[in-house]
């Protein structure tokens, strides 16, 4: 119990476990492509693959990165309640694997928003749908909890004189990410209470003779769920601009500008989307203003990363510095694309609400992309920046650039021929019909995603968790913010002495090196 | 000013500063349960929109048949708002430094607390069940929902309590004693939201 006070060992593990089910998600789509299970089969793991992703592999993972590292960024010695930080460490555990084994104890073909059907009635008898709700209930207590925990750790311990207008962007987007799910995940706890009453006390809340509302359960799904995957894009986002700066070597072109975006994101993550729910010409209309409202604050940030990419000055020590092709680097710019790819998607989803795009393979490709696709991402450039600070150790650059190629690749492959598609009217949700090229195109971009992840996953587990990978030094990238002036790994307590902070970039406010300065100009 | 070496130039590095400044986050607890229980309300906030839409799609709510009264309600209520001023007591004495009223008022919002437990208890025995009809799932899921938080915030007040009768909360180190208030201002929310939807919207109270 002792280790396991300490923030870093929990967040590693957060990310740890996360990966682990990122495993089981992408051996679960490479089933899928397989061919060779049936239908049932088919849907099955269809509901369970969506389910790990998000709630098993995306959430806890930026949860874990959050957790190790935002503390570090803001000077504090541990987060506010270690204990509880644990604690959710293991609801997350112990719901996952009962999330994993539901389909193994009965059946259940759901969907991941659980809405198709949702599992109440005759249909869905047996421990399965039990476990499933269950887990899904624990893992959002769990995340909850450390959403709490860290807006408390960034509220409370903070180095005295850094304000909340000074903290790193990366914290920052902790800071909005954490109170977004903090709202929303317990939208979700309540449903699932709810859900389970029903299912064992013959409730009537989702269906029943007297009056329950099937409507009901998409409703309070989307509800937590839009918000909750605005979140993970946050926190991708956030850490997009801790990074492309370190690699720029200059300060990010404007962070007033970031925090806003961020802080705007995070208020409008409640109303931006929905309009699989809404009914009525009024609620469009609201959804597309939300719609917009959230697409804005999006390409601000990517706008002010493309302005930082300018060349920069010297590091101050003289060391040489580490250039836009490292592995963080390129994962960060790959996320921008694919970003940008599911926003140019989401901007034509926006305007057309109400309209085809939302029933056809095009509203898959942009929420895919955006949602999913650039959180993603987002994790390999996080994973490979962060990792030296707090394993120690460098992840595989070769292995690294691989698996990135493959899954920003396999990511676009598999969603831009269903934009065209999506064009051509196919439905969303059923097996793709179309030109056998595009099909094929999207497909094979599938298998190569899922491929990229398992490299992923195998260089985390071995370059750093294992430790087989090439040591590093305490600032191996010439890092801006306060986690890089301590050692790598840290000491328990963090850091021995804090330094001057008078900027969120505290180590880019040393005075330049003249004859350096002289020599790069 | 510390300096380090690297080849042959001498960097000026970031001063570095006393351990002293490291943060403490005295507040960290009340603000914890603050943040837990805004949560909470959010949980809360769920049961509520999904009453408000089935009582939408139902004519007869609550059905004839249901007759839930309001002795049992109206008690809890003014058992609730006395306990929060004995809660804001405690609240009180503790600023002052004051450990024997700190005691007394978490004692007495403990036995209110008591008391509303048993009369929700009481609330519990009507003629219908939780698969009656959609009224009865709510009633029971909301009524159920207060009694859990009645379960888990008492003792967290009795031990809060004896602390600080035992002297464990010096002056100055009160966020314990705020916490558990703010604890308990929510626990009491909760139940004027329960019986605002469950006793004063619905048709036969």
């Amino acid at each position: 119990m002792t280790a396991l006070s300490d923030h870093k060992t929990i967040g590693k593990l957060f990310l740890t476990a996360s990966v682990v089910f990122l495993v089981v998600g992408a051996g679960l789509a490479l089933l899928m492509e397989s061919k060779a299970v049936g239908p049932a089969s088919y849907s099955q793991l269809f509901t369970v693959h969506g389910l790990t992703m998000v709630f098993l592999f995306l959430l806890p993972a930026w949860l874990g990165l959050a957790s190790a590292v935002a503390p570090l960024q803001v000077g504090a010695r541990r987060v506010a309640f270690p204990r509880a930080h644990a604690f959710c460490l293991w609801l997350y555990v112990a719901g996952g694997a009962m999330v994993v084994a539901g389909p193994f104890a009965s059946d259940i073909a759901s969907g991941w928003t659980l809405s198709s059907p949702v599992p109440v009635g005759r249909g869905f008898r047996g421990d399965g749908p039990d476990l499933i709700v269950l887990g899904l209930a624990l893992v959002a207590v769990a995340g909850t909890g450390t959403a709490v925990n860290l807006l408390a750790t960034l509220l409370q311990f903070r180095a005295p004189e850094l304000a909340l207008r000074r903290v790193p962007l990366f914290s920052w987007a902790t800071l909005v990410s954490s109170a977004v799910l903090m709202l929303a995940l317990p939208v979700l706890v309540g449903a699932f209470v709810m859900l389970f009453v029903e299912r064992h006390f013959g409730g009537q809340v989702f269906s029943g003779d007297e009056g329950g509302n099937p409507l009901l359960w998409p409703r309070l799904f989307w509800f937590a769920a839009y918000p909750v995957l605005w979140a993970l894009v946050v926190a991708a986002l956030g850490a997009m601009c801790e990074i492309v700066p370190v690699f720029a070597r200059r300060p990010l072109a404007s962070y007033a500008r970031a925090t806003a975006a961020l802080g705007a994101l995070g208020v409008v993550a409640f109303v931006g989307w929905g309009s699989e729910v809404a009914d009525g010409a009024g609620a469009r209309l609201l959804f597309v203003f939300g719609a917009l409202a959230a697409l804005a604050p999006v390409a601000s940030i990517l706008l002010n990363l493309l302005l930082t990419l300018r060349p920069g000055r010297a590091p101050a020590d003289g060391t040489p510095a580490p250039s836009l092709g490292s592995v963080p680097a390129l994962a960060a710019l790959g996320a921008v694309t694919v970003l940008a790819a599911g926003l140019l998607g989401g901007l034509v989803l926006a305007l057309d609400a109400g309209g085809t795009s939302h029933t056809t393979t095009w509203s898959v490709a942009a929420q895919h992309l955006l949602y999913f696709g650039a959180p993603t991402v987002g994790v390999l450039a996080a994973a490979h920046f962060w990792a030296p600070k707090l394993w120690g150790r460098h992840l595989h650059d070769g292995v690294g650039k691989l698996s990135l190629a493959a899954v920003v690749g396999g990511l676009h492959l598999s969603f831009l021929p269903l934009y065209v598609l999506g064009v051509d009217g196919a439905p969303a949700h059923e097996p793709a019909e179309g030109p056998a090229a595009l099909t094929a195109a999207a497909d094979l971009g599938s298998l190569v995603l899922a491929l990229g992840v398992l490299l992923f996953a195998a260089n985390l587990l071995t370059s750093a968790v294992a430790g087989w990978g090439r040591r590093a030094d305490a600032d191996p990238w010439g890092g801006h913010t306060l986690e890089w002036a301590t050692t790598s790994p840290p000491p328990p307590h963090n850091f021995d002495t804090l330094p001057a902070l008078t900027s969120p970039t505290p180590l880019l406010d040393r005075p330049p090196v003249p004859e350096l300065e002289a020599a790069s100009t | 000013m510390t300096t380090a070496i690297t080849d042959d130039v001498e960097v000026a590095e970031v001063a570095p500063r006393p351990p002293s400044r490291v943060p403490v986050g005295e507040r960290a607890l009340s603000l914890g349960t603050m943040l837990v229980m805004a949560a909470d309300l959010v949980v809360l906030g769920a049961i509520v929109a999904a009453y408000l839409a089935v009582k939408q799609g139902v004519a007869d709510w609550p059905p004839d048949r249901v007759v839930v009264g309001t002795y049992i309600p109206t008690v809890v209520t003014v058992t609730a708002a006395l306990s929060s001023f004995s809660a804001q007591w405690a609240l009180y004495a503790a600023r002052r430094n004051d450990p024997r009223n700190v005691a007394t008022g978490l004692a007495l919002t403990t036995f209110f607390g008591l008391a509303m437990f048993l009369a929700e208890l009481q609330a519990l025995d009507v003629d219908f069940g939780v698969s009656s009809h959609p009224y009865g799932t709510f009633y029971f899921l909301l009524l159920g929902y207060h009694l859990a938080h009645l379960v888990a915030v008492l003792p967290i007040l009795g031990l809060v309590a004896g602390r600080a009768l035992a002297g464990h909360f010096p002056p100055g180190r009160v966020d314990a004693i705020r916490a558990s208030g703010i604890l308990w201002h929510a626990t009491t929310v909760i139940w004027y939201v329960v019986v605002t939807v469950l006793f004063l919207l619905s048709r036969h109270a």
